[in-house]
């Protein structure tokens, strides 16, 4: 089995060590492929949908999951990928209850990045209905606040905690669109590590100063 | 929980060998017991399968079968089947939220009724149905719903659902 | 004091249960006791005969081709019933089904349109034999093809003539079932299983229900042939804890499939050896995806699987090779080993061999429980067996693939119904509900209503379908309350296509086609809801002040 395999990405030759997956293979290249679930230390969920790429033929898959494979050639952009993926970054937008001004995680927020990426246009997103009502901080964990707001269900925390300590104390509850990421348990199982606030890509995730 | 309560949980896990896989099955098998998942059940079921209870949380809350609250004596629930919708199920619904007085999803203060919807009953062939407990009512009209829950009229819950 | 044998079947099917069928089946019994008829008259519960609605049913000599038909039978008719089989006795002609149209008595059950356009072939015991009783069963030539199976042919045989029949699963997205078979049976390890999905969620199908309740055993048949064949040993049903009944009949037929050796440890003494369980699913549409139904299994989460990733045929539940078909796919089995694929595969289409069920229901006259051969058209489906839409309404539209379907518009009537053509009309075959509309019928109500349900139904992990979903059905509710926006349609198209694109699994991505389909052939409907804040069926309650009445012409009463 080869050890480096070389593709073709937006028009570049591009060799990397075989079984990386084309996202990671176009970050490390400074090429930016949206995404909101992916993190370098966690098996990629393909959950978020917004790291969808072009390959071959015209093909649609999400890169966090696709291996890169010897003489591959991936589009990060393309009319096709442009239609499906811009309303549901403005979907999400719509949903997301963003007061950015006031948000501890402006600045380094991957969500305000892809915005930026991919020039959302306001305008677009007032054809939208926003949601009525505003759900509550969960304010269960001795450590950190959950906005459910502002949370994308990336499940970062999730494979996070589960990661470092085997066992997580955070879980989802609920389905579908009220699906929550919720805390439960004690100091016991918590260990304050604080990794999972650290990790949230957006603003979901509050150190609570103590 | 009440003793008597905690016997009849600890003979239902008694079944089961504490297996991870076997949560879904004890949950269903607890609450076809209780009419729901009281809290010191799901403490008990989570130290037999040596889970976390938000483990038990999650799951129970991901499928629409789970209740954490208990049911009324009646659960009459109304099926929106898609054969159903287009006879009508919608207006079924509004005449029973009226006839019981508790609206989708809630039980009387009395807990005599329950209401909820369930995604299809499959009678779709006796449009728009609902269940009571465990009875299927075909073919449902207004004038049926008024006479299955007209308090005045003892024969009410005894029909047999047919037009 | 009776010259002749009678049979007297009555059916217990949930629907006819509902109706009051226990209580019907016991005083008929009771009656032929007090009369002292038992030599003559031989009585039996059978499953579900399909026609739900004309029920309960009581059918006299099913196998004779003078076969007597009784509908809506009541208490109060069990003496006359009986009396019809003493001498000088007559048939009960109020309880005859009446043609709808005509109002035609048709006593005779082969006689009725309803049943004679159907060919039976995974339905053909239900109605026919007690579910309950492993004998009739075998009566029927049930278990033969196990036999055949273990003593007359190599796995590799039994696969090669699932494939050579070109059988499709009948779940919902009509894979081939003999390369499914083939994929399990390649796959490596020696722990593999095989899982019948009974969770049925379309809201408006019940032909797996009516299979599990009327013929259990064709179905334990299928599967236990099935692990045979890919060399599993233990096998699943998972069956909604909706249908009690279901689960009760699989319990009372798995127990005698043990006792008289067709499950167990060494089956028929062939050495290999096939159990399987009943596990209840706990309401999750979702769980339809395979992945998701595996987790489900595991007590997890029901969130599906992400692709790239390997096939359940290689990677299932515990990780192991896993098997999973639909009730009806497994029910088709036995027939095609004991009649060989050749005879299968000679009815259908080119692409879709056999048969295909249907539940017909909606705004029909006759609703229930078809069987088709593939390809036959729409029309005869709806018109002849259905007897069309009662009332002297007009046909608008008919649902078929339930909430991953579409409309299909009355232009496209003599289409036939097979997997391929109902996909190119922008619907699908799905676990195959069939619900007809009428002209009383909102469209727009319709896309909203299955988009309510996908969004319940969704299982929030992937962003376009958690949110997408919401939003649409968001924006149809403003539709149907008066307060859409002129961009509207345009906005529905653009976020269907881009939720259909970019889900997670099939049911994200078919879950824009009730509103694509909809916008497709009923255009005028959204439009005359968004620009004239009216509803052209009358269904939509914000706008029905500003409805027409049905007295007035058309085109006349906006605003």
């Amino acid at each position: 089995m080869m050890d480096k395999v070389s593709f073709t990405i937006d028009g570049l030759e591009v060799v990397v060590d075989n079984g990386t997956s084309v996202l990671e293979a176009a970050l490390r290249n400074n090429i930016y492929i949206p995404h909101l679930c992916y993190h370098p230390d966690l098996e990629a969920r393909g959950a978020c949908r917004l790291c969808i790429v072009e390959i071959g033929g015209g093909e649609l898959v999400t890169s966090c999951r696709m291996p890169v494979e010897s003489g591959m050639v991936v589009k990060t952009k393309s009319p096709k990928i442009e239609k499906i993926i811009r309303p549901v970054v403005e979907l999400l937008i719509a949903d997301h209850h963003a007061s950015c001004a006031s948000c501890p995680s402006s600045s380094h927020c991957e969500l305000q990045k892809l915005m930026a990426h991919l020039r959302i246009d306001r305008r677009r997103v007032r054809r939208l209905r926003l949601p009525k009502v505003k759900a509550p901080l969960d304010t269960t964990n001795p450590c950190f606040d959950y906005d459910p707001n502002k949370c994308v269900l990336c499940g970062i925390c999730l494979q996070t905690c589960e990661s470092i300590h085997r066992v997580s104390a955070l879980y989802y509850v609920g389905r579908g669109y009220t699906t929550r990421i919720a805390f439960y348990g004690d100091k016991s199982r918590c260990e304050s590590c604080r990794e999972c606030v650290t990790r949230c890509p957006v603003g979901a995730l509050i150190s609570r100063k103590t | 929980m009440e003793e008597l309560e905690e016997q009849l949980l600890r003979e239902v896990l008694s079944f089961y060998r504490g297996k991870k896989n076997e949560l879904i099955p004890i949950l269903l098998e607890v609450q076809g017991n209780f009419s729901y998942l009281p809290e010191d059940a799901i403490q008990l079921i989570a130290s037999f399968l040596n889970i976390a209870e938000g483990e038990i949380y999650s799951v129970a809350s991901f499928y629409a079968q789970f209740r954490l609250l208990p049911l009324g004596r009646q659960c009459v629930t109304v099926c929106r089947g898609t054969a159903c919708h287009i006879r009508g199920s919608h207006q079924i619904l509004q005449e029973i939220e009226k006839a019981v007085g508790v609206k989708e999803g809630e039980t009387s203060s009395d807990m005599e009724y329950t209401l909820e919807t369930v995604a299809c009953i499959g009678c779709c062939a006796l449009a728009p149905c609902l269940r009571i407990n465990n009875n299927v009512h075909g073919e449902m009209t207004l004038e049926k719903v008024r006479g299955l829950f007209n308090p005045e009229s003892s024969s009410g819950l005894s029909l047999d659902g047919r037009g | 004091m009776i010259k002749k044998q009678y049979s007297l079947t009555v059916c217990q099917g949930t629907g006819c249960i509902s109706g009051g069928a226990e209580d019907i089946f016991s005083s008929l019994e009771d009656e032929i006791d007090r009369l002292n008829l038992g030599e003559g008259i031989r009585i039996k519960r059978t499953g579900c005969h399909g026609f739900c609605q004309r029920g309960p049913l009581v059918v006299v000599d099913p196998e004779t081709s003078s076969g007597l038909f009784y509908s809506k039978v009541a208490p109060g008719d069990v003496s006359d019933i009986i009396q019809s089989f003493l001498p000088g006795g007559k048939p009960v002609e109020r309880l005859f089904y009446r043609d709808p149209a005509s109002s035609k008595p048709i006593p005779n059950y082969h006689d009725i349109p309803f049943y004679r356009k159907q060919e039976r072939i995974v339905l053909r015991n239900c109605g026919h034999i007690d579910p309950e009783d492993i004998d009739d069963y075998l009566a029927t030539g049930g278990y033969q093809a196990l036999r055949k199976a273990l003593f007359e042919m190599t796995p590799e045989q039994i696969i090669a003539e699932v494939k050579q029949s070109g059988l499709r699963g009948l779940g919902g997205a009509g894979f081939p079932a003999g390369r499914k078979w083939e994929a399990t049976f390649r796959a490596g390890g020696n722990e593999k299983y095989v899982i019948c999905n009974a969770d049925e969620g379309d809201p408006g199908a019940f032909q797996d229900r009516s299979v599990l309740e009327a013929d259990p055993h064709s179905v334990l048949e299928g599967m236990v042939i099935a692990g045979y064949a890919v060399g599993a040993r233990r096998g699943f049903i998972y069956v909604r804890a909706e249908y009690p009944l279901a689960v009760k009949r699989l319990r009372i037929a798995i127990t005698q499939a043990r006792d008289k050796g067709f499950l167990g440890r060494d089956i028929l003494g062939s050495g290999f050896g096939f159990d399987i369980e009943i596990f209840r699913g706990a309401g999750a549409f979702v769980c339809g995806e395979s992945t998701a139904l595996v987790l489900s299994i595991e007590g997890k989460r029901g969130m599906p699987k992400p692709l790239p990733r390997p096939r359940t045929a290689e990677v299932g539940l515990w990780g192991k090779p896993t098997l999973l078909n639909n009730v009806k796919t497994f029910a088709n089995i036995p027939l095609i080993i004991v009649r060989g694929s050749e005879w299968f595969a000679s009815r259908g289409t080119e692409t879709s061999k056999g048969t295909a069920i249907f539940s017909l229901t909606g705004k029909v006259a006759n609703c229930g429980l078809i069987e088709v051969p593939m390809g036959t058209r729409l029309r005869e489906i709806i018109f002849d067996i259905g007897g069309g839409v009662p009332g002297g309404k007009a046909f608008k539209a008919v649902q078929t693939g339930g909430p991953s379907g579409g409309c299909i518009p009355a232009s496209l009537l003599d289409m036939p119904v097979d997997f391929d053509s109902l996909t190119a009309a922008g619907s699908m075959m799905g676990s195959g509900g069939m619900v007809v509309m009428d002209e009383d019928t909102c469209m727009v109500d319709v896309a909203r209503y299955f988009l309510d349900f996908t969004q319940r139904e969704s299982c929030g992990q992937c962003i376009p379908c958690r949110v997408g979903t919401k939003q649409m059905f968001s924006v149809l509710d403003d539709i149907t309350t008066g307060q859409g926006r002129p961009e509207d349609i345009d906005l529905l198209l653009e976020l269907g296509e881009s939720v259909a694109g970019t889900s997670l699994c099939a049911l994200g991505q078919t879950a824009p086609n009730p509103v694509l389909t909809t916008i497709r052939y009923f255009r005028d409907e959204y439009e005359a809801h968004i620009h004239e804040k009216r509803c052209p069926a009358g269904v939509c309650q914000a706008l029905v002040s500003k409805t027409p009445s049905l007295s007035k012409r058309e085109g006349e009463g906006d605003k």
